[in-house]
């Protein structure tokens, strides 16, 4: 299902992918995404976002942390998706990510599911 | 001193070794001579020739040398004795060196070989090195002695590297007499020609810039009234320019004390003195722009240190600026709209700097006058969204915006994707949440709100997330923390509630900056509802 231009960036407490499942992009955020690691997301979904963009699912089921610079970089990459006409759903049920999606309000703006299939099986038919 | 080879070969009779050593009988005139050089004070050594099948002399060996003799490889004393001459030292073959020790053993006439120039190929030592040796014929031997020249030609050359790398200049001036010497790199330094001879010290004066005339002056004084080098800065021009120099004085005395000469050393410092002015220049402008910024920060939003009183309500606030950036996105309002109301909120907008605390002002501009239009909080934060899409749509920020009407001691309030607020009521502290979408996200943004009774002696802390957020921690679990460390306060009974808490209130991120608004519901209110 992947292609040679998967991207894979880790550090010490996070660990991202991404990789193209026919049209849609699966992103996938693992560990802790605090302020130690905002530089490294932000350029990671900066190239997500250019190789599989604007269809995405971001995966954050295996995702330990989220902080409000993450999340604001989440949205930025969904504000991006949107304006390119794209869609960008989220999977996420563990406390942390699921919390901080409520705290924001983005719950009730941006689709979130409890696992990737149905994500996937949610996205956009390829046109 | 260096090495006195050539000098020396004398000639020995056992076949030699390899590298040029033989084992010579120990008999003959060696033993007396060796203790004749023992003896002597001078670079000295005893050889006997070794002869070929014609009878001519082949080489020499050295039988004895004095403790002072020491080669260009810097054997000394008995480390010679053995050693033949060409072996050891193959260019000394045919020079006037080799002619004079032959000359000397043929006729028994004393040579003196001056000015001998000896060039050593081999790797580690000196190429180039020059010797005066004498040699005569002695007990069927040749003693040869020698000295090298070049000594204070070599000392020199160290000395104009010294100066040179150093930059350093070297100068005397004899206080009695008036002479003056300057150093070859000494008048480098003053652009001045060898030929004009040293400034004396009066000349010097007029070089020197006329604000370190007076340091001139005193530096003299000091030198030749105390003991010991005293050190200074100078500035002196040299043509239009000016050269910083840094100089070490010292006196030297005669039998009464009285100071003769001074010697001094100067260094040229321009470079390191620019750098340096440089860098202080550099950080006068980083205190200065770190001094408007926080001016800056406090024009935007100013922060008030004692307790804002409004209808019903004690309120205090605080802003800790990031450590890595004055000018931060968070804010706060805390203002009174009529005898029975007021507007408490507070806000972050995501980063920093001017672009963040641009959006941050026009933000809390627009609550005010929001405020006073009697809009309720949900109202208000879908104008603040509106006009963060239309005039921003770079920004993404929080907020939580609350009205309290003291006279049903009603607060209402909405969050815009912001961190719950914490009521404290007695020693108990729970969370307080409306949730809502991030301002600045979503065009069509819409917002709700919902209403808590507050009793008297409540008090209502809002915040933003660098006073809870710590890398690695979640947010609920700083949330969870602060709730704990208030309660704590809390039963401790503290007399004035609210400067408890808010002393007990530390950001956790100091990367971040945060703003923290604590209200107390006065008893006043009570009474009056």
């Amino acid at each position: 299902m992947s292609d040679p231009s998967d991207l894979n960036v880790s550090t010490d407490a996070a660990h991202f992918t991404a990789e193209r499942r026919g049209t849609i992009g699966v992103v996938t955020l693992k560990g802790t995404l605090d302020y130690a690691v905002r530089q490294v997301l932000e350029d990671f979904l900066d190239e997500a976002f250019a190789q599989c963009g604007p269809e995405l699912v971001v995966d954050l089921l295996d995702l330990d942390l989220l902080d409000s610079r993450s999340t604001g970089l989440l949205v930025n990459c969904w504000k991006r998706c949107s304006e390119s006409g794209g869609w960008l759903g989220v999977v996420a049920v563990r406390r942390s990510a699921a919390r901080v999606l409520w705290i924001t309000g983005l719950a009730s703006r941006i689709p979130v599911f409890a696992t990737l299939d149905e994500a996937l099986a949610a996205a956009p038919a390829p046109s | 001193m260096d090495g006195g080879e050539r000098g020396l070969r004398p000639a020995p009779v056992a076949p030699p070794s390899a590298d040029g050593r033989a084992v010579a009988p120990v008999t003959g005139p060696a033993p007396l001579i060796q203790a004749v050089l023992d003896a002597i004070p001078a670079q000295a050594a005893w050889y006997t020739p070794i002869r070929g099948q014609d009878g001519m002399i082949a080489d020499f060996e050295v039988r004895a040398a004095s403790p002072l003799a020491k080669d260009v490889h810097g054997r000394t004393g008995k480390e010679l004795v053995g050693l033949r001459v060409l072996p050891a030292y193959p260019t000394v073959a045919g020079t006037a060196l080799w002619e004079g020790y032959l000359r000397a053993m043929e006729t028994g006439d004393p040579e003196e070989i001056s000015g001998y120039v000896h060039l050593e190929t081999r790797e580690g030592v000196p190429h180039r090195s020059v010797y005066t040796v004498t040699a005569t014929r002695v007990a069927g031997g040749l003693l040869a002695a020698w000295a090298r020249e070049d000594d204070e030609e070599r000392l020199l050359t160290r000395l104009s590297y010294t100066e040179r790398l150093g930059d350093l200049g070297w100068g005397y001036w004899n206080l009695v007499t008036g002479d003056a010497e300057w150093s070859g790199h000494m008048y480098d330094l003053h652009g001045r020609a060898p030929a004009l001879g040293p400034l004396d010290l009066e000349d010097y004066l007029a070089i020197t810039h006329v604000e370190d005339q007076p340091i001139l002056h005193h530096a003299l004084a000091t030198v030749t009234n105390t003991e010991g080098a005293h050190e200074f800065e100078i500035r002196v021009y040299v043509g239009d320019v000016l050269r910083h120099l840094r100089v070490v004085l010292q006196a030297d005395r005669d039998a009464s004390g009285q100071a003769v000469e001074i010697h001094g050393v100067a260094q040229d410092i321009t470079a390191w003195r620019h750098a340096n002015d440089q860098l202080a220049l550099t950080r006068r402008r980083l205190e200065e722009e770190l001094r408007l910024t926080a001016e800056l920060q406090h024009i935007i939003m100013p922060v008030q240190e004692s307790l804002i009183h409004l209808p019903g309500l004690r309120v205090g606030v605080r802003y800790d600026a990031a450590q890595t950036a004055l000018l931060g996105g968070d804010w706060y309002q805390a203002m009174r709209l009529s005898d029975d109301r007021a507007l408490l909120a507070v806000g972050d907008v995501a980063g920093s700097g001017l672009p963040a605390a641009s959006a941050m002002a026009k933000l809390r501009h627009a609550i005010t006058g929001l405020a006073f239009a009697d809009h309720d909080p949900d109202r208000i934060l879908v104008a603040l969204n509106r006009l963060l899409r239309t005039v921003r749509p770079d920004v993404l920020a929080t907020a939580v915006v609350t009205r309290y009407n003291r006279l049903d001691n009603t607060l209402t309030y909405t969050h815009a994707g912001h961190p719950p607020m914490l009521l404290v009521r007695g020693t108990t502290v729970r969370r307080v949440l409306h949730p809502g979408v991030l301002l600045g996200v979503f065009d069509d943004a819409a917002y709700t709100h919902a209403s808590i009774r507050l009793e008297p002696d409540d008090l209502v802390v809002m915040y933003t997330d660098g006073l809870i957020e710590r890398p690695g921690r979640d947010l609920y679990e700083g949330l969870d923390l602060l709730a704990a460390t208030i309660s704590g306060v809390m039963r401790a009974a503290p007399a004035d509630r609210l400067s408890a808490v808010m002393e007990a209130l530390v950001p956790s991120n100091t990367s971040d900056d945060t703003c923290i608004l604590v209200a107390h519901v006065t008893p006043i209110a009570q009474g009056s509802a």
